[in-house]
């Protein structure tokens, strides 16, 4: 919008520079400069009036670097006294054992409310009250929820919800998540679908972190493009919660190969030794990631030896990754004599890299190979045994 | 023709491409505040630390070569070990330096020479050792010792040596921020539509800035008279110029002191070019070309506005001089090399848009000015200028120059505002006035010979001596090192 005004204000001294007086109803403007003016060709007095904006503009970016510099400066200091009034008042309050009922006043949290009087400084209240939360346990971190709901922040979060700035909705789904706060499941799912990403990564963090939702399910009827990021973040999430609930099955068979990525990789992390069977079936699949997290995930399950022979034969199916984590899976099959014919294979056969990991395995399965080996004719395989006898003896 | 028509033949021409030149201007503003609001709304509220704790992240080497640093280089080390990530390693090519870098390092390190077999992925000079700390604290640190063969070359060495996902290229002596891996890497993370196959950032001048145990502990405004210029170009440069250019995915340049890189890739395409001095440009053109012939799906080289990379800038008229034509000669030499994406379809924008920019608005710009000059001068004499329309257009450009100036600053001020201070805006004010007059010219002139050097000379390779003056103590860290 400002680019607009500022778009017409530049048309409009444009023309009003390139005419005698400008009228508009009772409204008359003489331009002084007219006689400067109106002998110039039409393109010497467009480059003219360029230069006058231009100067114009300088002019006014000057002012703005100043303003902006003192702003900032001013803001910080503002911030910090804030926070340092809020904090002190709310740890000393919370620390006294008052406050267990709603009813229960303390002049320190009263003493707030003329304080809290715009929304920054709202803000920052709760933030301060979000970080306590968050950093305490029992009473205290109770209490925090009883001062939430005495100064009823409800109403400003739902207005953040539907603010159109990014910051506020984020604001608001992360106080709904510390807080725990119940009512608000309609927003998420709307911001689930936002297509900011980091808003619909804090949106998802949100539905993880209230335990009283679906787990995750929500994500096979919804059809969006989660990326590596919100993989991250949803099972950062799970695992900092320690939440073992999620069904993740069900994700792992979902058509969105990034659901299914998600339940593999939940699948492995809260060892659903259970789901390795359903793991098994993703080996090979025709997304590379799928396939990727089905072997990472299987080679962490695999204890008995019909795991290993069906590791063994899928390995040429694996990725660089994968396949290196079969190879140092193999020192604990319990059938070493398959393992160490394996090994030897990837030495002569494989990759650097492979042949590399292989020999770290062999070195601690049958170091005579090893020692075979390092007599090689394959000066690649000399020079990485020299590496892995040099490093491990 | 006669003598008046080639005259206005000649007027016409420059005054198209000052138009063309001015419409890009423009437009390079709008695209770079596009860009860097959509940036900063996107990434405003991220918490990088979280990344620290994530299942699945690339991991990274970080490939410094080092040429006669023993002065810093311990520092430098330092600083790169206190960087936050989870899964990275830092491998200093030691290029055949003449003085003590490589035995300080391995003194202050606990360094001992170990076998390590490596691919020979990449041609490069013979590397003569390998070492490894015994102190587990320094258990990522590795030193490639190998003859001097320049720092494409010891690049390339670093590569062959590494195994991770990503590779950091970056001059030993630059100051990064602590977080600077986690935002170089979220793009690799967080764009589902495009192959990221590389990942730039912007680098500061750390010239009068005060440095503490490796980092940043307050920013100035350079107090030597050519640093205080390159802060308003690189301000220029990478806040408006480059982040346009990310915004229409068609960024043809990734700068040498600090860009992030997909090794397989980078493997596939050759490695660095070792046969030329701009090798950070010519890469980056390279493996542009490599996912439009070969791979041919959807990619991007993501730019991070932050600033994350601090790099001392040169301080003196000769070392200016010799750095300002070292690009030129890489500039060209990259245009020469990929010339058949010039115009051509195939490669979409990257062959439409950004590499004709390349050529008719970074090469050729600094010829026609002073073509521009030339002609200017002999009108003058024959006494055909025109004093009135001489004058409105060279005004115009002055104001246009010094708001487009101005408003980089302003942005920088409106984003990270690292500068503080009163003095700090009455300086650059001044300098922005004189950059014009002083500068500008003498930018022309070192492309100029850089030109000469390219075409008429046989060091065309060259690169230069460069004297640093060091972050701290100037009397110390005096030294001489090649660029």
């Amino acid at each position: 919008m400002s680019s607009l005004i500022f778009f017409m204000l530049i048309v409009f001294g444009s023309y009003f520079f390139s005419v005698p007086r400008f009228r508009w109803g009772s409204i008359q403007l003489n331009n002084i400069y007219y006689r400067e003016t109106e002998d110039l060709p039409g393109w010497l007095y467009g480059a003219e009036y360029f230069i006058f904006t231009f100067l114009v503009i300088s002019i006014l970016l000057i002012i703005l670097v100043t303003f902006y510099k003192r702003n900032k400066r001013i803001r910080k200091k503002i911030r910090h006294k804030y926070e340092d009034y809020f904090a002190s008042g709310l740890v000393s309050y919370l620390y006294s054992g008052q406050g267990k009922n709603d009813g229960d006043k303390n002049p320190e949290i009263e003493g707030f409310k003329t304080a809290l009087k715009d929304d920054y400084a709202k803000r920052i209240f709760i933030n301060t009250l979000r970080r306590i939360r968050t950093q305490t346990l029992g009473d205290v971190r109770d209490k925090t929820l009883t001062i939430y709901n005495t100064y009823k922040f409800d109403y400003l979060i739902r207005a953040y919800l539907h603010s159109p700035y990014l910051r506020k909705k984020l604001f608001a789904l992360k106080v709904i998540s510390d807080f725990q706060l119940e009512g608000y499941e309609h927003y998420i799912f709307k911001l689930i679908k936002h297509k900011n990403n980091v808003l619909h990564s804090e949106a998802l963090v949100t539905l993880v972190k209230l335990k009283k939702l679906d787990n995750l399910q929500l994500l096979l009827h919804l059809k969006i493009n989660l990326t590596i990021w919100d993989i991250n973040v949803i099972i950062k999430t799970v695992l900092d919660l320690k939440r073992k609930d999620i069904n993740c099955l069900t994700l792992m068979e979902s058509n969105n190969t990034k659901v299914s990525v998600l339940g593999i990789m939940l699948a492995r992390l809260n060892l659903r030794q259970d789901l390795k069977m359903n793991i098994r079936q993703k080996i090979g699949n025709a997304d590379d990631l799928v396939n990727e997290e089905a072997y990472l995930a299987y080679v962490s399950f695999a204890g008995e030896e019909n795991d290993f022979d069906f590791l063994i034969d899928k390995f040429e199916l694996a990725t660089e990754k994968a396949k290196i984590s079969i190879i140092k899976a193999l020192a604990s099959n319990p059938n070493k004599t398959t393992s160490i014919q394996f090994l030897e294979l990837i030495v002569k056969n494989e990759t650097f890299i492979l042949k590399l990991e292989a020999l770290q395995v062999l070195l601690l399965l049958d170091l005579s190979a090893v020692v075979r080996f390092k007599r090689s004719e394959n000066i690649t395989i000399r020079n990485i045994c020299s590496q892995v006898l040099d490093f491990n003896l | 023709m006669n003598f008046v028509n080639l005259i206005d033949s000649v007027n016409s021409f420059f005054f198209i491409y000052a138009c063309l030149l001015f419409i890009i201007y423009v437009l390079t503003a709008i695209l770079s505040v596009q860009e860097l609001k959509k940036y900063i709304t996107k990434n405003r509220y991220v918490d990088y630390k979280s990344m620290l704790t994530f299942q699945k992240l690339p991991s990274i080497s970080i490939i410094a070569p080092a040429y006669n640093e023993e002065k810093t280089i311990i520092e430098n080390v330092k600083c790169l070990l206190a960087l936050q990530y989870q899964n990275f390693e830092i491998i200093i090519v030691n290029d055949g330096s003449k003085d003590h870098t490589l035995s300080k390092i391995i003194e202050s390190f606990d360094l001992i020479k170990v076998d390590i077999a490596y691919e020979s992925n990449l041609v490069c000079a013979p590397v003569k050792a390998i070492y490894k700390s015994t102190n587990p604290a320094y258990n990522h640190v590795m030193i490639v010792d190998k003859e001097n063969g320049g720092k494409a070359d010891a690049l390339n060495a670093g590569i062959n040596v590494s195994q991770n996902d990503l590779f950091l290229a970056l001059d030993v002596d630059c100051i990064i921020e602590p977080d600077a891996l986690l935002k170089m890497v979220k793009p690799f993370l967080d764009d589902s539509e495009h192959i990221v196959i590389a990942s730039g950032g912007v680098v500061r001048i750390a010239n009068s800035c005060e440095v503490r145990d490796g980092k940043i502990v307050k920013v100035n405004y350079a107090h030597n008279f050519w640093a205080k210029f390159q802060v308003l170009e690189y301000f220029r440069a990478f806040t408006m110029g480059r982040m346009a250019w990310s915004k229409l995915n068609g960024l043809l340049i990734i700068s040498g002191a600090f860009g992030l890189f997909d090794r397989k890739r980078v493997i596939n395409v050759g490695g660095y070019d070792k046969t030329t001095v701009g090798e950070d440009l010519e890469l980056v053109v390279r493996l542009r070309r490599y996912m439009h012939e070969v791979e041919k799906q959807k990619y991007r080289v993501a730019f991070i506005p932050d600033p994350l990379c601090w790099t001392e800038v040169p301080e003196t008229y000769k070392v200016l001089s010799k750095q300002r034509n070292r690009w030129t000669r890489g500039g060209i030499d990259t245009i020469f090399k990929h010339r058949r994406m010039l115009f051509n379809p195939k490669y979409g924008l990257i062959g439409l848009v950004s590499f004709p920019y390349w050529v008719f608005f970074e090469w050729l710009a600094p010829i026609l000015q002073f073509i521009g000059l030339f002609y200017l001068a002999t009108i003058t004499f024959l006494g055909l200028l025109n004093q009135q329309i001489f004058l409105t257009l060279l005004l115009f450009v002055f104001s246009f120059s010094v708001m487009y100036s101005l408003f980089a600053v302003f942005f920088e001020a409106y984003t990270y505002n690292k500068y503080q201070g009163a003095s700090y805006i009455f300086q650059v004010f001044i300098f922005i006035f004189l950059e014009m007059f002083i500068y500008q010219p003498l930018n022309m002139f070192f492309s100029l010979s850089g030109n000469f050097d390219f075409f008429f000379k046989k060091n065309k390779k060259g690169w230069g001596d460069m004297t640093r003056t060091g972050f701290t103590n100037k009397k110390e860290q005096n030294q001489t090192i090649k660029l």
